[in-house]
């Protein structure tokens, strides 16, 4: 690898598994539901009703998102279908349900496929009217040809690939090499035994697709989970534009909630009072949330990064420390603006500053490891006007 | 390593400290080169922005990341070396970010066309549907440039012309990228390109000269737009590593992709420990030995007292200082260092000269900033444009802020002679003690026999 790996030297020292404070986006993160934390406060994502879980950026919205996705399929309390903004070739501000739902169905075949993929058994034991009509649903849907889509899976052996591939919708534990093979060869061979049709209409597809997910899959109820909403060019930053293109999505969620279809958006907490203000009888459909951050969360959730590193091994960083480093990760979590993401990064600058000063030779971590690194990152907290920045006002 | 083998490194002389400027030093880089500050967090899989002052090192940091790159196998970074334009002075934020968009692709496209020309076997031994899809990429992005389809006509060696070609002709029945949104398609990249064994893709750019010519009005808009875009680059295996002059950093103020940490923002600067082995590695070069201490320049504690009050935090601010000692040293041929009287009699030959930056007002001396007193800087700031002045110019026009001198009495802006000399001496003599090292025999701000005030040494 080119990139010059710091973590690379200190993940040895400790003789961690990985790096636990690497990804700081979580969806990217194929380990997250090995620590995330916090979840068991937020009943509102595990409930069969419409949610509203608003958070400030880096305050752990994706990360519920995407481990409230990985659980309910894992737990088989539900389908979830991720609904990411992304999806759509062009962002449209003024985007009607119909154009929603067009892309809705998309998202759907790309949580079919990556749902099935992690989890082959359950394509493998349809029977052969299932698994045609499941492919046929692919259809014109997912973003590339299912040929593609086999060609990466039969290539790499993992749905990680697929995972990759899918815009990281959400992740399970690998299945084993064997039967991704055995699912590749069942996949390829509903494929060509599908006859080709004219599309039908988004609607129509959808209909399609929710009873494949409640017959053919036994599905008791599917969630509906949408992300990213700020992540366009015109909702980034812009409240008014980010309640705008998610209004008829909140309008539909009771129709859905009726056919145990339960929408569940995670949006910025900015965004909060423009879509109290766009949407009718917001308290009474939704459930909502605010995804807040105090220093002991962050600091269990630095304990429990180190922890599933260690393999239980260490479960603070004092524990590799020098005798006057003490509770570490609470000093870490009060110095830093309350979010997971700024907690994650001022433990990174922590262990830079622990290698800075001994390069390969493996020690402990110092109190002065820690104290520069807090100060370097409340000097650029402060040029980058975070505090001011990270308000929800 | 035996005595036969151990040639002296050749003497770089004057050329060591002509002009400050990495893009003028490239055929003795190596031996002058020094790690630049948070090189580990440029090359680490973040984007980054980097905020260096002129002289701190931008440019040698953008050849240090080329050459990382072109060195690593087997598997390298794409390196997108990109020089961005400006949109229409009319476009809309959404319509510079669209812009940005389209560019990035169009160098993304090239990029990889110029690598599969260099390495077809890789190209060639990637999953069909892969090569497709990079095909469609590089046809749908490179077909809006001709350009540059002409410019890879000129540049390269008939086979690996023809790998080019063979990308660019290969029929393309899908068209699966037409409909992605540019993340999805930036994300489906990144995998695609490790199917040709690339690491990742880097944007590298530097400074954005068009930038530089921006309308300070325009600045704004046009750089958030591109960093409200690099929202959409968010994909782990696409990063952008910019470096910009600092005095874009007002940027991070704006909310975008650095105050959501999407990239991280950093100061090239300097500390004394690493500038002191700049000024040593430079020096070394210059006299052809593999190691030169300031101890064999000059009296090294007045000369590193010299530097840290005066240099500031970039090298060129550094070797600007050293300069003049070197080349004396230089051009005396001595085999010894500079005495303490050379050295006091080329400091007082060759001050720190003095400069205002127009963006902030901030006094300097080199780079030593100066704490100037309101009624100063006003005397200050006319002199350092005008070089000199009567005291009466001074006075109405440099202190008052008036256009003209009053020609008589009658003029409604004249005042008593007695009165404002009195007052301007008084100033004069304020700013001496915030800007002389010895106000009683100064520098900078001298009075010479006719009384007209003269402000010496200045950038």
């Amino acid at each position: 690898m080119l990139t010059l790996n710091l973590p690379s030297v200190w993940v040895r020292h400790f003789g961690l598994a990985f790096d636990p404070f690497e990804h700081l986006e979580a969806s990217s993160d194929r380990r997250l539901g090995d620590y995330l934390i916090g979840h068991r406060q937020f009943p509102v994502i595990w409930e069969n009703a419409p949610a509203l879980v608003f958070a400030r950026h880096g305050g752990g919205k994706t990360a519920m998102r995407v481990f409230g996705a990985r659980q309910a399929w894992k737990e088989k309390r539900a389908f979830p279908i991720v609904y990411l903004p992304s999806i759509h070739g062009r962002y449209d501000p003024h985007a009607s349900l119909s154009d929603h739902m067009a892309a809705i169905v998309r998202a759907t075949s790309a949580s079919l496929l990556l749902g099935i993929a992690f989890q082959p058994e359950i394509f493998l034991a349809l029977e052969r009217a299932g698994r045609r009509a499941l492919v046929a649903s692919f259809a014109d849907t997912l973003p590339d040809s299912l040929e593609y889509f086999l060609e990466v899976l039969r290539a790499e052996q993992t749905p990680l690939a697929l995972w990759l591939e899918l815009d990281r919708l959400f992740v399970l534990p690998e299945p084993p090499r064997e039967l991704v093979r055995e699912f590749c060869d069942a996949l390829e061979f509903a494929h060509v035994d599908v006859a080709p049709r004219h599309a039908p209409p988004p609607h129509v597809r959808w209909q399609e697709q929710i009873e494949i997910i409640f017959d053919a899959l036994d599905c008791r109820s599917v969630d509906l989970l949408i992300d990213g909403v700020d992540s366009a060019t015109l909702t980034f930053g812009n409240p008014e534009a980010q309640a705008e293109w998610i209004a008829p999505l909140l309008d539909q969620a009771p129709v859905w909630a009726s056919e145990k279809i339960y929408l569940k958006a995670f949006v910025p907490l900015r965004s909060r009072e423009a879509i109290e203000e766009r949407v009718d009888s917001l308290e009474d459909t939704f459930r909502a949330s605010h995804l807040e951050w105090d220093a002991p969360n962050l600091a269990e959730l630095l304990r429990a990064r180190l922890s599933a590193a260690s393999g239980g091994r260490i479960g603070s960083l004092d524990a590799v420390a020098e005798e006057d480093v003490h509770d570490a990760e609470t000093e870490i979590a009060q110095s830093v603006i309350p979010l997971p993401r700024e907690a994650l990064l001022a433990t990174q600058l922590v262990l830079e500053k622990y290698i800075e000063r001994v390069g390969d030779q493996e020690e402990r971590i110092s109190l002065d490891d820690v104290s520069r690194a807090l100060a370097e990152y409340q000097d650029n907290a402060e040029w980058l006007n975070l505090g001011a920045l990270a308000s929800p006002a | 390593m035996s005595k036969a083998s151990a040639v002296p490194p050749t003497a770089v002389g004057y050329q060591a400290f002509d002009r400050l400027r990495a893009e003028w030093e490239r055929a003795w880089r190596d031996r002058v080169w020094v790690e630049p500050p948070h090189l580990h967090k440029v090359l680490a899989a973040r984007s980054v922005f980097v905020f260096g002052a002129p002289g701190s090192g931008r440019t040698m940091l953008h050849d240090t990341l080329i050459e990382k790159c072109q060195s690593r196998n087997p598997t390298p970074p794409l390196l997108v070396d990109w020089d961005p334009q400006l949109p229409p002075a009319d476009a809309s934020e959404s319509d510079c970010a669209k812009f940005y968009v389209d560019e990035i692709f169009k160098h993304c496209a090239r990029a990889l066309l110029r690598h599969i020309a260099a390495a077809p076997d890789k190209f060639r031994a990637a999953p069909d549907l892969t090569r497709a899809r990079l095909a469609e990429f590089i046809q749908l992005y490179s077909n809006q440039d001709p350009d540059f389809v002409d410019e890879l006509a000129e540049n390269l060696a008939e086979p690996d012309l023809d790998a080019a070609r063979g990308v660019l002709m290969q029929p393309v029945s899908s068209r699966a990228i037409l409909d992605i949104s540019p993340p999805s398609l930036i994300s489906k990249l990144t995998h695609w390109i490790q199917r040709i064994e690339l690491e990742r893709i880097w944007i590298l750019v530097e400074q954005g000269k068009a930038w530089i010519t921006l309308e300070p009005e325009r600045m704004p808009r046009t750089l958030g737009a591109l960093l409200k875009t690099l929202d959409l680059f968010d994909i782990p295996g696409f990063e952008f590593k910019v470096l910009i002059p600092a005095e874009f950093d007002e940027l991070v103020r704006i909310h975008s992709a650095l105050s959501i940490r999407r990239a991280d923002a950093l100061r090239l600067e300097w500390s004394p420990e690493q500038l002191l082995v700049v000024v040593e590695r430079r020096l070394a070069a210059m006299f052809g030995k593999p190691t030169f201490t300031l101890k064999q320049l000059g009296p090294a504690k007045e000369l590193e007292d010299y530097l840290h009050e005066y240099g500031g935090v970039t090298p060129r601010g550094w070797l600007e200082l050293v300069k003049p000692y070197a080349e004396k040293r230089y051009d005396l041929h001595l085999d010894r260092a500079l005495t303490l009287k050379e050295f006091t009699d080329l400091r007082a030959a060759n001050p720190p000269k003095l400069w205002i930056d127009p963006r902030t007002n901030q006094v300097f001396l080199h780079h030593k900033p100066l704490d100037i007193k309101p009624n100063g800087l006003k005397i200050l700031r006319y002199l350092y444009e005008h070089g000199k002045s009567t005291r009466s110019a001074l006075w109405y026009r440099g202190f008052r802020g008036l256009d003209r001198e009053p020609k008589s009495r009658e003029d409604k802006a004249w005042e008593m002679p007695t009165s404002w000399r009195q007052t301007l001496d008084q100033n004069i003599y304020r700013l001496r003690q915030d800007l002389e090292s010895d106000p009683s025999a100064p520098t900078y701000l001298v009075t010479q026999p006719n009384e007209t005030i003269v402000l010496q040494y200045t950038a």
